[in-house]
């Protein structure tokens, strides 16, 4: 498997969220805006690129018989690092996230790669895994997120920081139209999801159906 | 922060590593009860390490009972021969 | 504290603020082990007795040990360490002592120790916010634990239900399932006004 293989598998065929259903907690929970999905994906990344680096790098120094204990205090450190950073320096990020940041930890992505990838290649390859797993973690909340808070709220928020408040209302001022308020709120959560994985299972089919048409054709 | 928070830090985490590859260890040696047989699951998807519902985390138990068993036979099939 | 305020906060937990369908925690044993009611009821009161034993430990540590130190930011390291460690050793006492039980519930614990809701629950309960003491931290879990154990059965009768339902191929397990979850979560918003 080569280097863009590697990092194009995280997005596409082994997608943590649409493909392998893992950790969907912070998937249903924080995705009531953009802003919130996008701190959590980044906050998600930075875990498991540091734990994926950490472990690949002290995999040969550590008795099997502590190795997973092990593990887990690597990834429970720095899962406490982001969680001071963000509240010290994005108090805003830190109240919406809440409990799914220190929750970070029992995300069974984060353990299953370090056991799984990191733990038998080098430092290159896991970061590259690393990475492209983070990138279609972020990229699947994202896409939930940008559904979730422009059909429920009609706004995009995309960055709070004290003062500086980037937020798009795509509803025009006096304009007679209601959002979809429940989208917002905890059913909607599950419905979206729910929905969105329809649709990539029915893309996925049509995929499907194509290439063996295409391989009863050239044959 | 004083010494003595530090060490009790220390302590602490230490000591729950310390409980938890007791009690994985443990638990891992202890064999299942009779008649009682995990389903087997080749779990793709979850990627649990500790799990031992999952047929991966399984191995290494089931390859101690093979070498045990091979060792018994072994030393049956010596006692026969003497 | 009253008996009522304890009643109180146990349907608080079960009901208005269930940990599943409005807190969100908890969704892989709930989406994973929901294929057949009675796995469901198992895997409920497996979460019982260990969110239960779990949380009382962790709080007892925090109350005892991190919050006099002011260790606070150790929270995260420290309870997830107490629970897996707790789940081993009570998968191993269960194995030792009553093969019976194992049988029953045994292959669900090593599922809880990913299991998101039991961390959850024991970072909830020591919010300093909350003020809870021990008689109210007790009430809160195992309010939450019944609702955990209430919900996920309800929900694998409902998907009993759904295998033999005519859903269209694209949105058959998954999708549909989470679709079904959506509208249980909006009848559990009715509970909001109970207390």
């Amino acid at each position: 498997m080569n280097k863009k293989q590697n990092f194009l598998k995280g997005i596409f065929t082994e997608n943590p969220v649409f493909i392998l259903l893992l950790g969907l907690c912070p998937v249903l929970g924080v995705t009531s805006t953009l802003f919130g999905a996008l701190g959590m994906g980044v906050a998600f990344t930075s875990v498991l690129l540091l734990s994926n680096i950490i472990i690949s790098l002290i995999k040969n120094l550590i008795p099997n018989e502590i190795r997973i204990p092990s593990y887990i205090v690597v990834i429970a450190t720095l899962v406490t690092i982001v969680q001071l950073v963000m509240q010290g320096y994005l108090p805003e990020l830190y109240d919406q996230l809440g409990i799914f940041i220190p929750l970070i930890v029992v995300n069974c992505i984060i353990l299953g790669r370090a056991e799984a990838f990191a733990s038998k290649n080098n430092v290159i390859d896991s970061t590259i895994d690393a990475l492209g797993m983070g990138a279609g973690y972020t990229i699947a909340i994202a896409l939930l997120a940008f559904f979730r808070e422009l059909l429920g709220s009609g706004t995009l928020t995309i960055f709070i920081y004290g003062d500086i408040n980037i937020k798009f209302n795509l509803i025009p001022d006096g304009a007679s139209f209601e959002p979809i308020t429940i989208l917002v709120a905890a059913p909607g959560a599950f419905i979206t999801l729910g929905l969105l994985l329809g649709v990539i299972n029915a893309i996925k089919m049509k995929r499907e159906e194509k290439n063996k048409s295409k391989a009863t054709a050239n044959s | 922060m004083d010494t003595s928070s530090i060490i009790i830090m220390t302590l602490v985490v230490f000591g729950l590593v310390g409980f938890y590859a007791i009690g994985l260890y443990f638990n891992k040696k202890t064999p299942l009860p009779e008649e009682c047989e995990l389903p087997s699951l080749k779990c793709e998807h979850c990627t649990s390490v500790t799990c031992s519902y999952s047929e991966k985390n399984r191995v290494s138990i089931i390859k101690k009972d093979i070498k045990e068993s091979l060792k018994n036979n072994k030393s049956r099939e010596g006692a026969l021969n003497e | 504290m009253s008996i009522a305020n304890l009643i109180v906060l146990v349907i608080q937990g079960m009901l208005i603020q269930n940990v599943i369908l409005t807190l969100f925690l908890g969704i892989c044993p709930f989406m994973g082990v929901s294929k057949k009611s009675q796995s469901a009821i198992g895997m409920g009161l497996a979460v019982i007795f260990v969110m239960v034993l779990s949380s009382t430990i962790t709080f007892a540590i925090n109350d005892l040990i991190l919050e006099p130190r002011e260790l606070g930011y150790l929270q995260t390291i420290v309870f997830i360490l107490v629970i897996s460690g707790v789940v081993q050793f009570v998968e191993m006492f269960v194995k030792k002592t009553a093969p019976y039980i194992y049988k029953m519930l045994g292959i669900y614990l090593p599922l809880i120790t990913t299991n998101c809701a039991i961390l959850g629950l024991a970072l909830i309960i020591v919010k300093p916010e909350l003020e809870y003491g021990y008689a109210e931290m007790l009430a809160y879990t195992i309010g939450t634990a019944l609702g955990f154990t209430l919900v996920i059965y309800i929900f694998s009768t409902i998907r009993e239900r759904l295998e033999n339902a005519n859903v269209p191929k694209a949105f058959k397990g998954a999708p549909i399932a989470l679709i079904t979850a959506g509208i249980m979560s909006i009848i559990f918003i009715g509970f909001a006004g109970l207390v």
